[in-house]
């Protein structure tokens, strides 16, 4: 591409980006249809404050906090918050005060660390309760296996087929370079000097 | 298959399974759904757990490219071009883990960032040092004549080092810090963050207001750092109403950021309970660094894409290519 074309593709494409960005302007300006009933919606999705549940468990004898409450957030990074948010308990909770779901679920969590639960204790409560989309991802258990295996096995098998690519190219290759240099083929394909113009060709093109 | 143009059909497919890896983590709870019967999330955890050692894998190819010859290299060319990254590499690494850094995946991140960072320096200096002892350029001449006069290999590297930049900013969320804190008016709190500062904060208290078109609720908080006044930081919580006064929609956050080169340091209202404001404090180490990486390869992309000035004098050498001779395919012996 010539430098002017250039120039002036790039010229015209941030032209259009101005153009949109104006639109869009205008559009955010216009007033807005009027909005859902209060506490049903977000401005993102439909929010379900209804989707607590109760996870409870009598505290264990003699119980005492089963874990700081740093390893309490890590824990509620792991579960997920049900009012649709697609957050972690902990994020949803420090975050969106008008989310009724994520504070109940934290309270659960409190109680059963009161109670001397540990992670693992709180986290298949939860799971008996909610089912496994409780979990911000699935366990390492059964089918769930092959999602975290897959890619891995699809990059394994490219791979495989990238290196037998590879080496037929390199064998044909060879072939053609072993029967071009034989005597009796049709002779060099290009004199020493010209091979030398070449060279240097390339090497300023590099 | 030791070649640099076998390296760059590695790199692509690394690009491609992460693609992939994307498009089977969305579509994995419907097929468990179809297959078990039971919804599943798959949600940052997963993408983290099968991306994180894709990414490591594209960025060590990174590097790992431009140093093998073009068509095949030799063992003595491979040993002479990874000697200085593979060892400035693995001294990031071993300095990394003197300092104390234990977090498996940050270590091996910076280790091969370094790494990265070794071979574009060292296709920088042997680019730079040939022009200066060939055309007797300084040194900053010879650098800017070596990316003008090849674009798309020094772009290249330089999009290279975007790349870099990039995933050490990444690697520094490994060490994010959450701190969830309740504050009345007045109140002090004291935090450490992951660099080992001594924060403080000093709640101003929460206002409310309301505004042409919402309500706000705020607080300030008076920031200080080792003993040092930052200044205040305000967050607050909107809530947009119409021309009836009706609310629209959920409240909004605002958070409060400062932002320097070491770390970014949020400051999110969550909400206000009797007074006592309940702020989600965060410590982001490097964040800025995954903006500046962006814009290097930005750079570094245009400067690829920039074409050639045509050449006005003539008489320069212009390789013309006879047709081959049709070659005779006989078995080889």
């Amino acid at each position: 591409m010539r430098r002017r074309d250039f120039l002036t593709q790039v010229a015209l494409s941030g032209g259009a980006l101005l153009g949109a960005r104006e639109l869009l302007a205008q559009q955010a300006a216009a007033p807005a249809e009027p909005a859902p009933a209060q506490g049903t919606t977000s401005n993102l999705f439909d929010m379900d404050q209804m989707a607590a549940k109760r996870v409870t468990k009598p505290p264990k004898r003699d119980a005492a906090p089963s874990m700081t409450a740093d390893e309490r957030d890590n824990l509620e990074h792991q579960l997920r918050c049900q009012c649709s948010c697609t957050l972690d308990v902990y994020t949803c909770r420090t975050t969106d005060f008008s989310c009724q779901v994520s504070p109940a679920m934290h309270q659960d969590v409190m109680a059963l660390v009161e109670g001397g639960y540990s992670a693992h204790e709180i986290i298949e409560a939860f799971v008996g309760t909610y089912g496994e989309r409780v979990l911000m991802a699935p366990k390492r258990e059964g089918f769930n296996w092959a999602g975290y295996i897959v890619p891995f096995a699809a990059l394994g098998a490219g791979t495989v087929a990238v290196v037998a690519v590879l080496r037929g190219m390199q064998r044909r290759t060879a072939l053609v370079a072993a029967t071009t240099r034989r005597p009796s083929a049709a002779g060099p394909l290009a004199s020493d000097e010209e091979l030398t113009k070449l060279r240097a060709a390339l090497r300023r093109d590099d | 298959m030791v070649s640099r143009e076998a390296a760059f059909l590695y790199n692509n497919l690394v690009l491609v399974a992460i693609a992939f890896s994307v498009l089977w983590g969305t579509l994995f709870p419907i097929l468990s759904e179809w297959v078990r019967g039971s919804k599943i999330t798959v949600g940052p955890p997963f993408f983290n757990t099968v991306n994180v050692p894709l990414g490591l894998l594209l960025l060590g190819l990174t590097g790992v490219g431009p140093l093998i010859a073009w068509r095949k290299a030799s063992t003595s060319n491979l040993r002479r071009q990874f000697a200085f990254p593979v060892t400035f590499g693995l001294a990031m690494g071993a300095l990394l883990i003197v300092l104390g850094m234990r977090n498996f995946y940050a270590l091996v991140a910076y280790t091969l960032a370094a790494f990265v960072a070794g071979t574009i320096s060292q296709e920088f200096y042997k680019g730079i040092r040939a022009r200066h002892t060939m055309h007797d350029e300084s040194i900053p001449v010879a650098a800017i004549r070596l990316v003008a006069r090849n674009r798309r290999r020094y772009g290249g590297y330089i999009v290279h080092a975007g790349i870099v930049i990039l995933f050490c900013g990444f690697a520094g969320l490994a060490f994010k810090k959450d701190h969830d804190v309740q504050m009345k008016a007045g109140e002090v709190k004291e935090l450490v963050d992951p660099l080992g500062h001594r924060w403080r904060f000093v709640s101003q208290g929460v206002s409310t207001s309301e505004t042409l078109n919402r309500f706000v609720t705020a607080i300030g908080l008076e920031v200080w750092r080792d003993g040092v006044r930052q200044g205040i930081m305000t967050t607050e919580k909107r809530q947009y109403f119409d021309s009836n006064k009706q609310p629209q929609f959920e409240p909004s956050t605002e958070v409060g950021i400062r932002t320097s080169a070491k770390m970014d340091l949020y400051i999110v209202l969550a909400g206000v309970r009797d007074e006592t404001a309940e702020l989600r404090i965060s410590f982001n180490p490097l964040v800025v660094w995954v903006w500046i990486g962006g814009m290097v390869m930005a750079v570094g992309g245009l400067i690829v894409m920039w074409p050639q000035a045509e050449r006005r004098r003539s008489g320069g050498y212009v390789a013309t290519l006879a047709p081959a001779p049709r070659a005779e395919l006989v078995a080889a012996p």
